[in-house]
């Protein structure tokens, strides 16, 4: 909101600068956004909860709470002449209308505004239109209550009830607003002429030919009006007013000065007497703050006079006080936010001055521990990083059309009010988002990509079920599936044990792949990219994936590690080299040199191969006592010869 | 003898002189000192010699074997240390060619930041918690004292997935989620995924947060402010001055924003701090009766802390960068640099 300083000095004595007044404010919560206007003008943050603060008068009673400074409200003199109002007014939903109030000014005439008045309202951004609108505009500013001026002629009697069903208005700015039975409006005795609290119609709009003034101000429900604005995506500087709910007792003195306002600039008279329906007269209410507990809360020790001090400086009353607890009573402006002792408190911390509150810090000692899948994901990161990935963060919410390219169905989750078509739907599977990095990079000449994303996918199912996953992509130089298969390996080799299954996955190259099984249990896969969707990105080069469901994998993990006696005696390695016939896997002969050597095998190392030439170290080593030369001999000859016998295998000499 | 002796000295001082290398010192040494060398066989020839005479033969055959060893002792010295410098010249390698084969990977920036601000409070005996991305009405706003069509649900532009589903807007209904379960003492650290349906250069509709909370008997505004004090210092220096401003949240009242003294400009004012000094780097306060009442804590017997912070915005001040969609592009040329 925009504050001239010269409107707020003819409320409140300001000795200090500009600068010095805009740091007061911003420390006591009323941020100064900026000084503009070579500081003429305040632009100010209100903070949702500070409705009062929406006036040039309510900032002025912050002004002078937070200077210690003089306040003069002034009233109104108002001139009323002897005709009565005659103006016929029902209020039927008084639960969404608890106030209502009317003055009708006759015989004005419409034109420019005074050069003071346009002033003022310039300097708060609003246009000047015409006498009558812009003192409702300036009331507005001044008291923080939202007048509406109907063309008292066009207006046969005002009923405030709620809109019939498929009733509809055409507002000020132009829009036809299709109303609902939950939305209250200003009605005629046939149909609505204004939306309540939000906007007029255009029907009983002040034009140049108006002479008669119905002026209304009203208490409208907060709930209901900000329910309403929603609907009908509709905001106005009176629908946000009301929305944070005004001064009970400011609608009748913004009704007042406005209708003072307008006979003195528009030259008619004010009809004798005012509409004021009301559900019930507010009374204050009055609240307790307690010393002990102000101080429990804030770490601070302020006494109860210093409390007294604060709360009367902002307009509450002391009722009564000792040293253990102040009561006072709270300002009708106030109302709304001041509910509890500890918004009491609050109101005496920022004016006490946060920065003179001390700073300690507590420590407890609690049960509770880390969350499991925290731990994981770092360690998971850790070791990945380790090994030359970098780690990319994707959006968890992207275009529908993207994934469609992987040539599969996803059931995507739509988001109801997206703010882009981008970022229409949550992600059920993780690989469109890692290939979207790898499409970035590559088309920005980055050839050599090794990535990991650790993120979330949504199921429909069991409530909106999110689990979470780990997925990468690698391509590049140097980059084939054993590459690959080497980091999941180093990945979780850490955790447990692993090994693979042949699968069936259209989302891989149909041999080039295989599914991830650790402690049993199949937590993913891994393989090339299928060239079918490959071909549909344009990579021109192999892209490997590899994707594991970190929930499944969490639940198997063996947290424990245990030691092992170091060995005592040494160990004796052999070699072997072979050819090998087509079709003998790497497995094959591991478990044929396993199985023949028995316990004395420590360790099979393929340490070479080319085309199908193979050759493996094999590490001999006895736990409990030396290896004889002969022993290891006979031994290593035996798998020799059982190599040859069941796979076949030529061995080199 | 005697003659004997110093012709074979003299001699083989002689030929010392002229030696060049390590091989010919060895020749030497045979010819002379060896097991058949003339010197030994002079020693051996000493049995020869009438017992009287031999002590002084030995005597003066001993003094000069040990002139001869110490000699050779000395030429070989002199001889290796020549061969080893040579040998190290022609090793000679070209330092400024590059390493080999370690090769190491980055963690996102996003996630550095995010495990920065997470230690610290892991240090201070802090646990990690987390809650889902998808949310109810209920743990989002209600619960967290936002009740429907207020004024204050205006403070989070919202993407709904239905009615009552959306997806959560701050980190906040961690809280609840962990109170609802747990009763008192609790220090929690909240790190995840938040969204906004408001996207900039300097808002991202998924962006990051780190939510934290304690709650006992006894902890005040002033625990507030030590705590994030620290942590602010820790995160962007110790010479950097913090600020603690009255706001409005309304699950926490008093309500706190935390402003550090703009790093751009040091407190001087400029275009990143929008000339005031400060930047606004988290939102804290005490937490609001009303949000106990809802996890069933008697707000007279405790009382807590909490706070969030969008992490983007503090990893964007820390390394300088202008617009915040380059951190979910993964450009590698991106993610090497931090």
């Amino acid at each position: 909101m925009r504050v001239p300083i010269k409107w707020l000095k003819e409320y409140v004595d300001i000795k200090v600068s500009p600068k010095v007044l805009a740091e007061k404010l911003t420390m006591a919560g009323t941020e100064v956004g900026a000084i503009e206007q070579n500081g003429q003008v305040l632009e100010l943050d209100i903070l949702p909860n500070r409705g009062d603060l929406q006036s040039i008068r309510g900032v002025a009673r912050e002004v002078a709470a937070v200077l210690t400074s003089n306040l003069r409200l002034t009233t109104n003199n108002l001139h009323e002449s002897t005709d009565k109002i005659n103006a016929k007014i029902e209020i039927k939903d008084k639960k969404l209308c608890p106030r209502y109030m009317a003055r009708v000014i006759e015989g004005v005439q419409i034109k420019e505004s005074p050069a003071w008045m346009k002033e003022k309202l310039t300097l708060c951004g609003v246009r000047p239109i015409n006498n009558i609108v812009d003192v409702t505009n300036y009331v507005l500013l001044e008291h923080g209550q939202p007048l509406h001026a109907f063309d008292q002629d066009k207006v046969s009697k005002i009923v405030v009830r709620k809109a019939k069903k498929g009733e509809k208005i055409v507002t000020l700015d132009g829009f036809e607003r299709k109303l609902d039975s939950s939305m209250l409006v200003i009605a005629d005795a046939n149909k609505a002429i204004a939306v309540a609290g939000i906007m007029g119609g255009t029907e009983t709009e002040i034009s140049d030919a108006t002479t008669n003034i119905l002026l209304e101000s009203a208490f409208f429900n907060p709930i209901s009006i900000n329910k309403t604005s929603q609907i009908l995506k509709l905001r106005s500087e009176s629908s946000v007013r009301f929305g944070k709910g005004v001064d009970w007792d400011g609608v009748a003195l913004a009704l007042d000065r406005a209708a003072t306002l307008i006979a003195e600039l528009g030259g008619g008279k004010i009809l004798k007497g005012k509409i004021d329906k009301k559900l019930s007269p507010r009374r204050l209410k009055q609240l307790t703050i307690r010393v002990e507990n102000t101080n429990r809360l804030l770490g601070t020790k302020i006494k109860a006079v210093e409390i007294t001090k604060i709360l009367g400086r902002l307009g509450f009353k002391k009722v009564k006080s000792n040293e253990k607890l102040v009561t006072v009573k709270v300002p009708l402006s106030r109302a709304g936010d001041v509910e509890r002792e500890v918004d009491l408190i609050e109101e005496v911390a920022r004016i006490y001055g946060y920065d003179k509150i001390d700073t300690t810090i507590s420590r407890v000692s609690q049960e509770l521990k880390d969350d499991a899948f925290e731990n994981l994901s770092r360690r998971i990161k850790k070791i990945l990083v380790g090994v030359g990935l970098y780690e990319a963060q994707t959006f968890t919410i992207l275009d529908p059309g993207f994934p469609q390219r992987l040539g599969i169905e996803t059931k995507y989750i739509p988001i109801a009010n997206p703010l882009t078509e981008d970022e229409s739907v949550l992600r059920t599977i993780m690989l469109p988002s890692i290939l979207k990095v790898v499409d970035h990079n590559l088309r920005h000449q980055i050839e050599d990509i090794e990535i990991f994303e650790v993120g979330k996918i949504f199921h429909r199912k069991e409530n909106y079920k999110e689990t979470d996953m780990l997925v990468s992509a690698m391509t590049g130089s140097g980059v084939d599936f054993f590459k690959v298969k080497g980091v999941i390996d180093t990945l979780l080799s850490e955790l447990g044990n692993f090994e693979l299954e042949t699968i069936a996955n259209n989302l891989l190259h149909p041999t080039k792949s295989a599914g991830i099984i650790f402690e049993g249990k199949a937590i993913g896969w891994f393989g090339e990219l299928n060239p079918d969707i490959a071909e549909k990105y344009d990579f021109k080069k192999p892209v490997f994936v590899f994707e594991i469901n970190l929930e499944i994998m969490l639940s198997a993990i063996k947290v424990e590690k245990k030691y092992k006696p170091l060995p005592k005696f040494p160990k004796t390695d052999r070699d072997v080299a072979m050819f090998i016939k087509d079709g003998i896997t790497h497995t094959a002969i591991m478990d044929t040199i396993r199985q023949t050597g028995g316990d004395i095998i420590e360790n099979i190392q393929l340490f070479d191969l080319y085309k199908n030439s193979r050759a493996y170290r094999i590490t001999y080593r006895d736990a409990s006592r030396t290896l004889t030369v002969e022993e290891v001999n006979l031994k290593h000859n035996l798998i020799l010869k059982t190599l040859t016998d069941e796979l076949g295998v030529e061995i080199r000499t | 003898m005697v003659e004997r002796i110093k012709a074979v000295e003299d001699e083989a001082l002689l030929r010392l002189n002229d030696i060049k290398n390590l091989q010919g010192l060895e020749a030497w040494r045979i010819h002379y000192l060896g097991k058949k060398g003339l010197l030994t066989e002079l020693v051996r020839n000493l049995r020869n010699i009438p017992a009287d005479d031999r002590p002084h033969f030995g005597k003066s055959l001993n003094i000069t074997k040990n002139k001869l060893e110490n000699l050779l002792k000395e030429k070989k010295s002199t001889l290796g240390s020549a061969d080893k410098e040579k040998k190290i010249k022609a090793s000679t390698i070209d330092i400024t060619m590059p390493g080999q084969g370690q090769k190491r990977g980055k963690l996102h920036p996003i996630t550095q930041v995010m495990n920065e601000v997470v230690d610290i409070f892991l240090r201070l005996g802090f646990s990690i918690q987390s809650g889902p991305d998808i949310e109810s009405d209920y743990y989002n706003f209600e619960a967290l004292n936002i009740p429907k069509h207020h004024a204050s649900r205006d403070m989070w532009s919202t993407l709904y997935i239905e009615e009552d589903k959306l997806l959560r807007t701050h980190t906040s209904p961690v809280q609840i989620r962990v109170m609802e379960k747990k009763k008192p003492p609790l220090a929690i650290i909240a790190p995840g995924k938040v969204y906004r349906r408001d996207a900039d250069v300097t808002h991202s509709t998924v962006f990051h947060q780190v939510e934290g909370f304690m709650v006992d008997k006894n902890i005040t505004f002033a625990d507030l402010k030590g705590t994030l004090t620290a942590l602010l210092h820790a995160v962007f220096g110790k010479e950097k001055k913090v600020r603690f401003r009255p706001s409005y949240f309304p699950f926490t009242e008093p309500s706190a924003e935390v402003d550090v003294e703009c790093m751009m400009c040091k407190g001087k004012g400029c275009r990143i701090c929008k000339e005031t000094g400060w930047l606004e780097i988290l939102g804290s306060g005490m937490i609001d009766p009303n949000v106990f009442k809802h996890v069933k804590y008697d707000p007279e017997k405790y009382s807590g802390y909490a706070f969030g912070m969008g992490i983007e915005r503090i990893a964007m001040l820390k390394f300088g960068i202008s617009d915040i969609r380059l951190f979910f592009e993964n450009d590698l040329r991106f993610l090497r640099q931090f």
